[in-house]
Parts: C-alpha cells; sequence; structure tokens
C-alpha cells in the first residue's frame, strides 16, 4: 500500500466481482478509505441526519468506479448552513462532488389534514428553495461542481391508508408533489432516488441513521449510478451472450427446434421476458451487442427463432467466434468506438464472467446465474443504465451506432489468456471408460454438434463394443476448474489397426473448448496408443453444417496432413512438448 | 451450537476472530485490549457494525441504546457473556 492509499486497491480487489456486497463489508472497508488523506475525487456529504453510514458507502462505491476518493462529513445536520456560507468547511474542502443527503424530514411541514391546497403549496415551495439556494451558494464559486441530491421518500409507515393519497396536506402527497417539483428544479442536478430504502427505527432514534444499515448494498448501486451520471462516465452498450442466455440451450447443439424460448414452459417464458427487457433497453437508446463463443452462421439461427423477440437486426455489434470473449469485447469496443467502461456484459458462465473481470477491469461484468427468472432482477440491480433524463437523441443513438459497426471493421487483439487459464487450475483425468461412463459417452455421441470430427454418433452398444474390444480403446476425460466439477466432458475412441491409432470419434462439451483441454486430452492418447503398440495417431475430420470449429483441430494439435482438409497424423515418436496445457492431472 | 458449550475461552476466541474481521490491523493478541481510545476506526457505526457481526456470531441480540457504553471489546465480551450465561 503506497503512502495515501488507505486500502483503494484492496477494497477494489475485495469488492470486484461481488454482485451483492454485504452492509457489513461496505462498513468495514468503507470506514479504511475514510482515513486517506490523498485522493483524485473530493467529496463532500452534507445531510439532516447522520452522514458516516452514507460516507462509508460513498467511499466504497467511487473505489468501485475507479476514483481514488477523499471524503469530508459535514458536520451533523448542517447541510443549510455548510451549503449558504461561503467560507465554511465544505466550501473549504473544494469538493468535486457534494452529496446533498435530506429526507422526508427536510420537506414535509406540519400541516392540518384539512389545509388548503394553496397553503401546501408554499410549503413545498419553501422546501423546494430552500433547496434550490443551497444549489446555488455551492456553485457559487465552483462552477464545475457536481451536486448528488437525495431525492427524499415518504416514510413506509403511513397514518390512515388510502386516505392519505386523497388529502393535498397529508405526508405521502407533500412528498409527491415535493418530488415533481425539485425534478422540474434542477435539471443540472443528478438525483439519487431513496425510494424504498429499509428503514431501521432504532438506529434512527438510537443514532439519527437514516436507513437501515442493511440497506446499504442498495445505497451503493444507486449511488454508483448517480456518481457515473456525475463524471459523464454512463454505460451505453449491453454485451449478452446467446446460449443459456437469451435462450435455454446450445443452439449450435440443440438446434432451433431444441432451445428453450416462449410461452411453452416457464423456463421458456424466463428467457422471453429477459429478451424483452433488453429490447426495452433497446429502445431507450442502450446499445446492444452479442458476445457468444459460436459459429456466427448458426448463432442467429436462434434469433430467428418464433418467439424471439430479438432480432438480429437489433444489434449493433455481433462478436460470434472461437476467440476468448476479451478479444471479443475488445472488438466491440473497436466496432462501435466506445470505451471499455461503457460496456456491461452478460453472461450465464462464470468462468467466463471471471476471465473478463481479469482481462478487462473497465467492463462491467454481470454472472446471470443458472436461473433464467433471475436474470431481470440481477441485471437491473446494479443500475447500469439508469440516467436522469430521456431524450429523442437516446432513441436514435442505437440506430447510430448500428451504422457505425456496418462500416467499420474489427481489429483483433490478443488478450493474455495464458494467465486466466492458469488462474482457473483445471484439472481433469483421462481414463478408460466403462460402466455408467460408457452411457454418458454414448450420450456426448447422440448430442455434441460442434465439437465433434467424424459425427459418426455412435450408439450405446456400439460404444460398449468399442471399449470391450481388445483392438480399440474409449477415453473419456473429466474435468474440474475453481468452479466447480465439470464431469465428463470429452471422449475419444480409438482403434488400432495396421500399426495405426485411428480416432473414430473426439467429442468435447463446447463449454471448455478452448482451454487447453484438447493438448492435455491429447497427451494421454499418445499414452494410450504407444502402449497399444502404434507407431501414429490418424485424426480425420469429417465437415458438417456445425462441426467448423474443429476443422484445423487436429492441425493446432501439431499433426501433419496427409490428405488435404480430411485426413491427419502424428508421429508417436515425436515428443508431446509441444501440446502446452494449463489442465493438472488429476489423480 | 448449544449455550451450554460456549465457554468464556470459546467466547474470547470468537469474539477476538470478530473483533480483528472489523478492524483488520487488530490480530488475536491485540484485539482482546482494543478500545475506542485505541483503535482510531472506532466510532459509533463501528460499535454498531460489532453488534450486527455479534448478533450473526452469537445470535445476540444487543439494542442501540447499549451503543454509548460499549467503548471497548470487555465491555462487548461482558455484554455477550451476560446474555449467553
Amino acid at each position: 500500500m503506497s503512502a495515501g492509499d488507505f486500502g483503494f486497491a484492496a477494497t477494489r480487489a475485495a469488492f470486484a466481482g461481488l454482485a451483492a456486497p454485504t452492509a457489513t463489508d461496505i462498513v468495514i472497508h468503507g470506514t479504511r478509505l475514510l482515513k486517506a488523506v490523498n485522493g483524485d475525487c473530493r467529496i463532500a456529504i452534507a445531510g439532516s441526519a447522520t452522514t458516516d453510514m452514507i460516507a462509508r458507502a460513498v467511499a466504497v462505491a467511487a473505489v468501485q468506479e475507479g476514483f481514488a476518493p477523499l471524503v469530508h462529513q459535514a458536520p451533523f445536520g448542517a447541510w443549510r448552513q455548510e451549503a449558504l456560507a461561503p467560507n465554511s468547511a465544505l466550501h473549504g474542502f473544494a469538493p468535486d462532488i457534494v452529496v446533498l443527503a435530506t429526507d422526508w424530514r427536510d420537506v414535509v411541514a406540519d400541516l392540518a389534514l384539512d389545509a388548503s391546497a394553496a397553503i401546501v403549496n408554499a410549503a413545498t415551495g419553501a422546501a423546494i428553495s430552500a433547496h434550490r439556494q443551497a444549489w446555488a451558494a455551492l456553485h457559487a464559486d465552483a462552477a464545475n461542481l457536481r451536486i448528488i441530491q437525495h431525492l427524499p421518500a415518504a416514510p413506509s409507515t403511513g397514518f390512515t391508508g388510502i386516505a392519505e393519497l386523497r388529502v393535498p396536506a397529508s405526508p405521502r402527497r407533500q412528498i409527491a408533489a415535493f418530488r415533481d417539483a425539485i425534478l422540474e428544479a434542477g435539471p443540472d442536478i443528478v438525483f439519487l432516488d431513496t425510494f424504498d430504502l429499509e428503514e431501521d427505527a432504532g438506529a434512527w432514534f438510537g443514532a439519527k441513521l437514516p436507513f437501515a444499515q442493511a440497506a446499504l448494498p442498495t445505497y451503493l448501486a444507486r449511488f454508483r449510478a448517480a456518481l457515473r451520471t456525475a463524471t459523464g462516465r454512463t454505460k451505453k452498450v449491453l454485451v449478452l451472450d446467446l446460449d443459456n442466455t437469451l435462450w435455454g440451450g446450445v443452439i449450435g447443439d440443440d438446434g432451433l427446434d431444441g432451445i428453450v424460448l416462449g410461452p411453452e414452459s416457464a423456463r421458456g417464458e424466463a428467457f422471453a421476458a429477459f429478451q424483452s427487457y433488453a429490447k426495452a433497453l433497446a429502445a431507450r437508446g442502450i446499445v446492444l451487442a452479442v458476445c457468444s463463443k459460436n459459429d456466427p452462421a448458426i448463432a442467429s439461427i436462434g434469433l430467428g427463432h418464433p418467439h424471439s423477440i430479438l432480432s438480429r437486426s437489433d444489434f449493433a455489434a455481433f462478436e460470434c467466434s472461437w476467440d476468448d470473449k476479451a478479444t471479443g469485447l475488445r472488438r466491440i469496443s473497436e466496432t462501435l468506438n466506445l470505451g471499455l467502461d461503457a460496456l456491461v456484459f452478460v453472461d450465464d458462465n462464470p468462468a467466463e464472467c471471471a476471465l473478463v473481470r481479469t482481462e478487462l477491469p473497465d467492463v462491467t461484468v454481470i454472472d446471470l446465474g443458472e436461473d433464467p427468472a433471475d436474470f431481470v432482477a440481477r441485471l437491473d440491480y446494479g443500475n447500469w443504465f439508469a440516467s436522469q433524463t430521456f431524450s429523442a437523441e437516446d432513441r436514435s443513438r442505437r440506430q447510430a451506432y448500428q451504422a457505425r459497426a456496418q462500416a467499420s471493421a474489427a481489429l483483433a487483439q490478443a488478450a493474455d489468456l495464458d494467465s486466466f487459464l492458469r488462474s482457473l487450475g483445471m484439472r481433469s483425468k483421462v481414463f478408460r471408460a466403462d460402466g455408467p461412463a460408457l452411457a454418458r459417452v454414448a450420450q456426448l455421441e447422440g448430442k455434441t454438434n460442434q465439437f465433434n470430427l467424424t459425427t459418426r454418433r455412435y450408439s450405446e452398444t456400439a460404444v460398449r463394443d468399442f471399449a470391450d474390444s481388445p483392438e480399440s480403446v474409449v477415453l473419456a476425460a473429466t474435468l474440474a476448474d475453481s468452479f466447480g466439477d465439470h464431469s465428463l466432458v470429452s471422449s475419444l475412441i480409438g482403434v488400432v489397426k495396421d500399426e495405426s491409432f485411428w480416432i473414430e470419434s473426439w467429442l468435447m462439451s463446447c463449454r471448455v473448448f478452448s482451454r487447453t483441454l484438447e493438448q492435455f486430452f491429447m497427451r494421454a492418447v499418445i499414452e494410450q496408443a504407444r502402449l497399444l503398440g502404434a507407431k501414429q495417431i490418424v485424426g480425420q475430420y469429417t465437415p458438417s453444417a456445425k462441426n467448423a470449429v474443429v476443422a484445423d483441430l487436429y492441425a493446432r494439435l501439431g499433426f501433419t496432413e496427409i490428405e488435404p482438409g480430411k485426413t491427419w497424423q502424428r508421429d508417436l515418436e515425436k515428443p508431446s512438448d509441444d501440446l502446452v496445457t494449463f489442465v493438472a492431472s488429476h489423480d | 451450537m448449544a449455550a451450554a458449550e460456549l465457554t468464556p475461552e470459546r467466547i474470547h476466541k470468537r469474539l477476538a476472530r470478530l473483533f480483528i474481521k472489523a478492524f483488520p490491523e487488530l490480530d488475536a493478541a491485540t484485539a482482546p485490549s482494543a478500545s475506542q481510545e485505541t483503535v482510531g476506526e472506532w466510532d459509533s457505526l463501528m460499535t454498531l457494525t460489532l453488534l450486527m457481526l455479534a448478533d450473526d456470531e452469537f445470535s445476540v441480540k444487543i439494542g442501540y441504546d447499549r451503543i454509548p457504553e460499549i467503548r471497548s471489546y470487555n465491555d462487548l465480551f461482558a455484554l455477550i457473556a451476560s446474555r449467553l450465561a
């Protein structure tokens, strides 16, 4: 830790990838950050209640958004005088950003319930002008200062239910009128809505905390959104994975009829709802892009599903390749000419999410998890696309980016894939399949389309025959990594004929493809082939509609082409050092 | 864990761990002598956080009205021990 750095880097690391930090995490890290004596972002907080809790969240939020914050808290309850007095400590602090943490207590006047509309308007007007005066005084000596104003919300407890909504003088109606008026009054103010923050009466009575400590994670997410707006770092692009994100299943393996989407099932409904959500974001100006490990021709077929809400033309960038996703995201950023920090990337695969977090820390990464019913909430939680206004320009932005994408060519850049693969801590075991493993191999034979070299689709009986014969072998590989156990993910059938080990079939789940399991597996195949007395391994590729991804597999595994595009051979005397793998043997 | 198994030693061990979580500069040796005077970051909000952590760890609810009297590790230990007794 460098001098003056009170854990900025440590906090950033601790919160990286944490979708929902706990209130305790925020308080503990925020407490350290408040000790900072240097920073590149000076944030002052003034309010009508205790700001200690808010200050912690503000400090953590600023670090998460890439700033080194220096936080100043005005004396308890002194927001008006601190803002109005030019020689106050708050002005002396010379903040870049001021957070005005006022709440309903600053707004609601104690009026008789039968007070006339004119009296209510006068009270609301007084509360508005108190805020306006504070804003003007803060801006008087610092034109570039940005104000983040809490938007007061009604307390969760009421008095008489619906009746209150009919009476202009009720606290609820006063708050509602105030909210409308203050949004009107402050076009240049960044508002942070405090609705629905969990309350804790005990914390208010005991410590004058404006909301429950348990509400800190929600507050944190909202403050981050406000800070992005205040500093002009808004998110502009939603980058979506395809398989198991926009539909259930793998389009390359399951086909258009096999993917889950639409009203036939609850899961299908949930995927459709997520698509609708993305479509609605696009309608209000968020640019959509795809980043998927897929064959581009096959990938877009899924968007032609009868229940697909999104269509190919909704996407301004469409990155489908077998490159890693960091590379894909770089291309999207270049195609759209937007910084990586404008991208929000969502994926159901935690390993892909981890890769992107490691390689491209500027990209916001959301791990959607496994249940599509949660996808919308998980994306919405961070307020990533929250904005303060809604303009015609927003609506036309998407078309502008689409045009740009069509006009510009993408450039590929290499990511530091090696360090990511190393960090996965992959372990595999290659073994001769027997018993239940043979059933799983037969299952893979039946459904694997992409990493399938010959697409011969051997039945379970045929697979068992290969396993039982002394001239042939059925090998299977498991894979486990830091995210969990993927169990049996690859299988290979080999037959020895005339001192050659012929690969009859080789399959791998696309989820783990291009993680160097191929190289690890081939090393094991070489050993097996030697044991069976072979002198070379022969591999064949039979093109199908979906297996273009492995067209050059044998060439990449150090085989020599003997029949162009069809047959490759690898001499067993050749050492296997060229087969570089990040997978360790799992015994 | 049944309350009967929580000997004072075990409470100390778990409370010290809790203090180290809240104040990372402390360790097992220094935590038991921690107080608001010796730990710069310890303000009333941190006391509130300690109470939340204590609730998670020992399942004891200590009201906010006790915040002013919890000024040291020993104060909190005494409160927890009396609740668990």
